[in-house]
């Protein structure tokens, strides 16, 4: 009996512990790297790039900051943060904003001028 | 075993079980349990910089001070001002094309300051093709 007893009171312990270490007090991960950036916050960089893309017109320049977001496909993640942007409600000013990148990143890809 | 001994190993099963939970919580957390996902002040010193040099060229571009200081929120600086001033003098001595957009945000966020402080010391940027991807774990009270 004192047996099963210290072996429930270690389970209690162990569901007490899992409970603190995943929930309250998780462990927390610091010098990462921006994949692993939460959607929300690639989606805003990408509307960075795409704003300053506004401005200066250089579909390489765009192309190299977007290779920040570590992605294999730059025009997939531009186009993944646009359907994410929409489903936020992003204002329609910067989805389009997005978008004008979207078409721009295209244009060089077909052109050779994107990596 | 002597039943004299009291509740006292219950306690004892109790807080052996609560170490060995908690060593394993944080040691070996499953990645379908836990959103690994995170915010922009978990990123790696480069990788800040890189993402608030982006931040000031949005901003040179839109002329959003409020979105600007948004941005930089989530990075989490104690001083805003001085780190974004320090590394416009960083980008400005390697001659990046960052280091006007940087240095006229850091003017925006604080126009009684009349520029970079020129005592802020300059290093060499670490270039972006030397990025190598090392995450590290932090424990909780671990200091």
């Amino acid at each position: 009996m004192r047996w099963f007893l210290f072996l429930v009171f270690i389970t209690l312990g162990v569901a007490m512990g899992l409970i603190y270490g995943w929930i309250i007090n998780p462990a927390q991960y610091t010098d990462t790297s921006p994949e692993m950036l939460k959607m929300d916050y690639q989606s805003d960089y990408v509307l960075m790039v795409a704003e300053a893309y506004q401005v200066d017109q250089d579909v390489d320049r765009a192309a190299q900051r977007l290779a920040f977001l570590a992605a294999p496909d730059l025009i997939l993640r531009v186009k993944e943060a646009i359907a994410f942007a929409q489903e936020i409600g992003y204002h329609p000013a910067d989805v389009t904003l997005m978008n004008n990148l979207l078409v721009g990143l295209e244009a060089g890809l077909a052109t050779g001028g994107v990596p | 075993m002597n039943e004299n001994r009291g509740p006292w190993y219950l306690l004892t099963g109790l807080v052996l079980g609560l170490l060995l939970s908690v060593a394993i919580a944080w040691l070996f957390r499953p990645p379908e349990f836990v959103d690994t996902k995170v915010a922009p002040s978990a990123l790696r010193g480069d990788f800040k910089d890189q993402y608030r040099a982006m931040i000031a060229l949005a901003y040179l571009a839109d002329g959003d001070l409020v979105r600007a200081q948004a941005r930089l929120d989530l990075l989490g600086d104690e001083d805003v001002y001085r780190v974004l001033a320090e590394q416009a003098q960083r980008a400005q001595a390697a001659g990046q094309s960052e280091a006007h957009a940087l240095g006229m945000l850091a003017s925006a966020i604080n126009p009684d300051a009349g520029g970079a402080p020129s005592d802020l010391p300059v290093s060499s940027p670490t270039p972006f093709a030397t990025i190598v991807y090392t995450p590290t774990l932090i424990i909780p009270g671990q200091p």
